[in-house]
This record gives C-alpha cells, structure tokens and sequence, in this order.
C-alpha cells in the first residue's frame, strides 16, 4: 500500500526529510508554502522576491534539515521562524548598506538565519495553528495599539531593539520592557481567549 | 538573570522571540545558550511559539505554480555542485540540538568584535515606565488585520534588491535554459544519479563530439539544434576523455583548415586577376569602338568652329563693308578674270579719305602655302603693291592699305588700273608677277 504523504504529521514528514525522501519534502511544500510565502512576502513586500525567497527557504529546509531537533516536534515553529529570518534579513540587507557587505556564507546563514529553537517547546503544527488564529487575532487585538506596533516593527519590519527605539525616539529600555509586556499580555490573552 | 559581565539574558528572551534582538545581543545570548548554562527554556519555547502564530491568522496567498518546479530544479543542481555534502551529511538518526551545536568558527569570531562591547545597564524605573500613550503609533497602524496587503506605512518601503534577487536571476536563468518537457516536474520525482539530466556543458560537449564524428569534413563548428540523447558520462574520467576528444578533433579541423588556405588563396586570386583582364579588355574594346567616332566628330566640331568663325568674321566684315561703302570718297572698282580665269571675279572698294580699302575676290584657285595673291596699282608706269588680302571669299574681304605704298594717290582726273597677281608671301615684291588673276581693265 503506497504511502500517502498528506497523511502524515508534520513531524514524520521532516522526519523523511532528514532521511531525504523528496516526497516529503513536496509534502511539506504543498502543506507550508502558502503560510510560509504570506509571511515572506508581508516582510518583503514584493511578490517575486517572495517567491525567490521561499524557494530559498526550502533550499535550506533540504540541506540543512540535521538542524531540525526531531525531539521538539514544532515543524511549525521551526519553519515559520526559518521563513521569517530569512526574509528579514533579505530586507534588512536592502535596507542597510552596510549589512551587504557581510557576505551571506554558510556559516552565516547557521548562525543567523537557521532558528534555535528551546529544546523544552510544546509539541505545534500547522493544523493546530490554523484552529487557534481567531483567538490569535482576538488576543492581539486586546493589545494596546503601542504594544501592537512595537511587536509589528520587530517581526514584520525586521527591526531590532535599537532600531525601534531610534524610530520612535524612545530610549531602547522601554522598547525592551514593551516588547516583553506585549509577548506577556499576548500570551495570557491567548490563555484567557482559550479558556 | 545577569552573567558576569552583567547581561540580564532573560530580558533578551523576549525580543529573541520576536526575532528583534540587536546583533551583539544577539551573539552575547546564543553564546550562553550554547555554554549550557541555566536558562528559562520552558519560556524560551513558550514564546517562540508564540511568535510563530503571528502570521496565523494572515490572508494566506499561494505562491505561483511554478515555484514548486524552481525549487526542485534548484534541488536538482545544489546535488549537482554540492554532493559530497550530501553524501557527508550526518545521518538522520544523529541527534543534534539547536543549542548545542557548535558553529565555533564564526562564533568565534564574532565574538572576537564584540568583546569590548559595552555592558547593558539594567534599566531604571523612569526609563521603562512610559505609558503606551507616549509611543508614537501612526493612525494608519492596523497590526490585527488579517490582509497580506501592505499598509501606506510600509508602501514607502524599498524594494528588495540583495543577493537574493542575484539568486532569483540565476534561477530564471536556469528555467530557461530548461527543456520544456521539465515542466511538469514534481518534487516527489527527483530522480536518481543514473536518470539526472545533463549539464549544459556537457551537452555542448557531446553535440560537438557527434557533429565532428558525423561531419569530419565539415568546417564549421556549431552546437546542435537538437541535442540528441546520447549516454552521459558517468565519471570525471570519461568525461575528460571527451574533453580530450574534442580538442583533439577541433586541432585536427584546424589544422585541415590551414592547409586548404594557401589553395583557397590562389584561387582567390585567379579569380580577382580573371575580373581585372575582363575590365580591361571591356575598356579597351570600348575605346576602340568610340575612339574614331571621337575623332571625327572632333574634326567636325573643329570644321564647325573655324566655319562658325569665319561666318562670325564675315558678318563683322560685311557690316563694316556695308557702312564703309556708304562712305562720300569711297570708289567701287570691278575687277574682272583674265581670260585664263575668266569665271573668277572681284570688286574693289577704296577710300583715300581714310586709306582704307576692301577687295572681294571670287572664282579665283587656292593658293600655295607658300603664296599669296597680291593687289597692284598701275599709274604712269609705276606698279606698286597695295596690300595683301588676308583671305578670300566670296564675301567682300578687308585689306590693310600699306601706306607707303598709298603715295601715289587716286584722284579723279587720274588714270588708274588694279589687278591682282600671285606673289611669294613674307617679303615685299619689287614687281608684280607677269601672270593676272584679275584686272580692272580689260
């Protein structure tokens, strides 16, 4: 009995990939594309760098899969984190001159761009995202408007603390300190919603 | 938490969540996350979770259905250049934590510029308590929409142009250069070493390989329109016999090639001296052809200028005649042919006012070069040469009147008597010759 693909969770599906059966990999690609290239190209902007930018992605998923810490089981977690580090630093080499100069090697794109996620994360999938998006958005939209767009300029606009801190000429404290009283509000308003 | 060096890193926690640390924080943390020491994993992996559902609830947009195929063509060449990777990757079944894998060489050296960074101060009170109602938001910030749209505050936002659109380029490159019978290709059907296309290099090489095989004689070297399906060469040796092969072949063209030159050559030049003979013989047979017809219409044109000036000259003459006839003291004289030249004729006209004279002469024979016909005026006995005409014709002619000659001057009461001989030019003659041409007696 042939193997059906899209059965299969996210985890078994990496879990090929490290064994590199490409099929799992079109699986992943048909099950993540569309999430994963909405987000690059909500960072990016622009469509056809989007679509370069998630064939990269892939690229990496492929040769780089010996990153992906099977004992996690966050595909999810791992390859949104993935998509967006790549495409912010896409954006931030646009946007500063002189991050062009620092050459996008291998190494580079291990330290930088490949995510590191905390080996105690919770078990996430894209079926488990998708159920819980309202009360994402809910959970969000009790945010205040300023926590709002301190965590809109760190995850779409690619800024760092410093960067926010110089934009809304604000000392860099207080970005740190409304950065994490919006992740905490945000997480127990998605707690609350869930309850 | 604070390291000795007085990094608080679970205030980094945060913001590496959000993905928003600042490089040397950034550094600094995944420094001490690899160093295994004490760190809040737990809420480390709750809010990286956390911020991986932010584009959850986004509008999602499907790529283009190409995009798919790119990724596996790209796949197909990254195993092409990069298999020995491949083949030393790790095996699935090693273990590797995020945290605990070591990327020493360029941690290392980051951390070499980064060392004397300054320390973070913990933050005091005033300058973390700033009310939200401080932090300039703009109005058209709608952070919880779900649309991919982009907002005016992001429209001014470059577009991005770094080594990923370089990538892209390639890439398209690639697709193009692709055979379209490619374009069905699923990821799922990445095919094995034996069934993997060939590179475009070797394809150029095998088209060559078979045209000068197929073609020894043929001096042009083109690729193939259709590039047939041959077996590729499976290892780097066969496909440096090829290699070799072709260079071989190509130097042995070439050298065929100079040695048809010098034949090429000469034939050339036959051809070019065969060209030259021909105009040359087409010049000279047209100058042949025109060349008498020049000549005589030369003579004729000659004829008709001397006929045209004699006509311009006798015209002026006869005008002059006619006004000097008009003359009170001017005397009209017939000169008649002797009976030798009995059809010939003459009219002399004189003026002794103005000792100017015209004869007209006519029927008379052409002279010599050497002579010339001379007027004579007897009177008394004594012969003297009066003038010379310049030309003849049946048009009356204008004679100079020498004036020594003129003394004896023609009065009324005086009888006179003109004719004309034959005399030697150049030199006055002493006494007429014996023979008349005409006279006004009989």
């Amino acid at each position: 009995m042939a193997l059906n693909y899209n059965e299969l969770s996210d985890a078994d599906l990496m879990k090929k990939v490290k064994a590199s059966d490409s099929r799992a990999l079109e699986a992943l690609y048909n099950r993540y594309s569309p999430i994963l290239f909405t987000l690059i190209k909500k960072i990016i902007g622009d469509h056809q760098a989007a679509e370069e930018l998630l064939i990269e992605v892939y690229v990496i998923i492929w040769r780089k899969n010996h990153y992906y810490d099977e004992r996690s089981s966050n595909v999810y977690c791992w390859l949104i984190t993935l998509a967006r580090n790549k495409a912010v630093d896409a954006l931030r080499r646009k946007r500063d001159p002189s991050m062009v100069k620092e050459e996008y090697t291998d190494e580079y794109e291990d330290y930088f761009i490949i995510p590191r996620l905390s080996p105690e994360i919770d078990e996430l999938d894209i079926q488990t995202a998708q159920s819980i998006q309202k009360n994402i958005e809910e959970a969000l939209h009790k945010l205040t408007d300023a926590q709002q767009y301190v965590i809109y300029l760190g995850f779409y606009e690619g800024l760092t603390q410093s960067e926010i801190a110089a934009k809304l000429k604000i000392p860099i404290q207080t970005v740190k300190s409304k950065i994490k009283i919006a992740l905490t509000n945000l997480k127990d308003n998605l707690l609350k919603g869930g309850e | 938490m604070y390291d000795e060096k007085g990094y608080d890193f679970q205030a980094y926690l945060y913001a590496y969540s959000l993905g928003c640390l600042d490089k040397e924080d950034y550094i600094h943390l995944v420094e001490h996350l690899e160093s295994g020491e004490s760190f809040p994993w737990q809420e480390l992996g709750e809010f990286q979770n956390l911020s991986s559902l932010l584009p959850s609830f986004l509008n999602t947009e499907e790529p283009a259905a190409n995009v798919k195929d790119r990724v596996a063509r790209r796949l197909y060449r990254l195993r092409d250049e990069k298999k020995p990777d491949f083949m030393e990757k790790k095996p699935s079944s090693e273990k590797v934590s995020p945290l605990s894998r070591t990327q020493t060489v360029y941690h290392d050296r980051l951390k070499t510029t980064i060392n004397e960074a300054p320390v973070s101060v913990p933050p005091t009170p005033a300058q973390v308590n700033i009310p939200d109602e401080d932090i300039p938001v703009p109005k058209e910030f709608k952070p919880a929409t779900g649309s991919t749209g982009r907002r005016p505050l992001e429209s001014s936002r470059p577009q991005q142009d770094t080594q990923i659109k370089n990538r892209g380029q390639r890439d398209n490159q690639e697709r193009e250069r692709m055979p379209d019978d490619r374009a069905d290709f699923q990821l799922g059907k990445i095919p094995s070493d034996s069934e993997q296309e060939s590179d475009p290099l070797d394809e150029f090489i095998i088209n060559q390989t078979d045209s000068i095989a197929s073609e020894p004689k043929e001096k042009s070297f083109r690729i193939s329109d259709e590039p047939k399906i041959v077996d590729l060469p499976s290892t780097a040796g066969d496909l440096e016999a090829i290699r070799k092969q072709v260079v071989a072949n190509v130097e042995h063209q070439s050298q065929q090639v100079n040695e048809d030159q010098p034949a090429k050559t000469g034939i050339s030049t036959i051809i070019f001296l065969l060209i030259v003979l021909l105009l040359a013989a087409g010049m000279t047979g047209l100058y042949l052809f025109f060349s008498p017809k020049l000549a005589k219409s030369e003579n004729e044109l000659k004829q008709l200028r001397q006929e045209m000036q004699t006509a311009l000259h006798t015209n002026s003459q006869t005008a002059e005649y006619s006004t000097f006839i008009t003359l009170k003291e001017s005397v009209v004289l017939s000169l008649k042919g002797t009976a030798k030249y009995s059809d010939a004729y003459g009219q002399y006209v004189y003026n002794s006012g103005n000792k100017q004279g015209f004869i007209m002469l006519a029927g008379l024979p052409a002279t010599p070069a050497e002579s010339g016909y001379q007027l004579w005026m007897e009177s008394n006995g004594i012969k003297t040469p009066i003038g010379i005409p310049t030309e003849f014709g049946n048009a009356g002619m204008k004679i100079e009147f020498n004036k020594l000659s003129f003394i004896p001057s023609v009065t009324k009461n005086m009888r006179a008597a003109f004719y004309i001989t034959l005399e030697k030019r150049g030199q006055q003659p002493a006494a007429p010759s014996k023979e008349k041409f005409l006279s006004t007696e009989d």
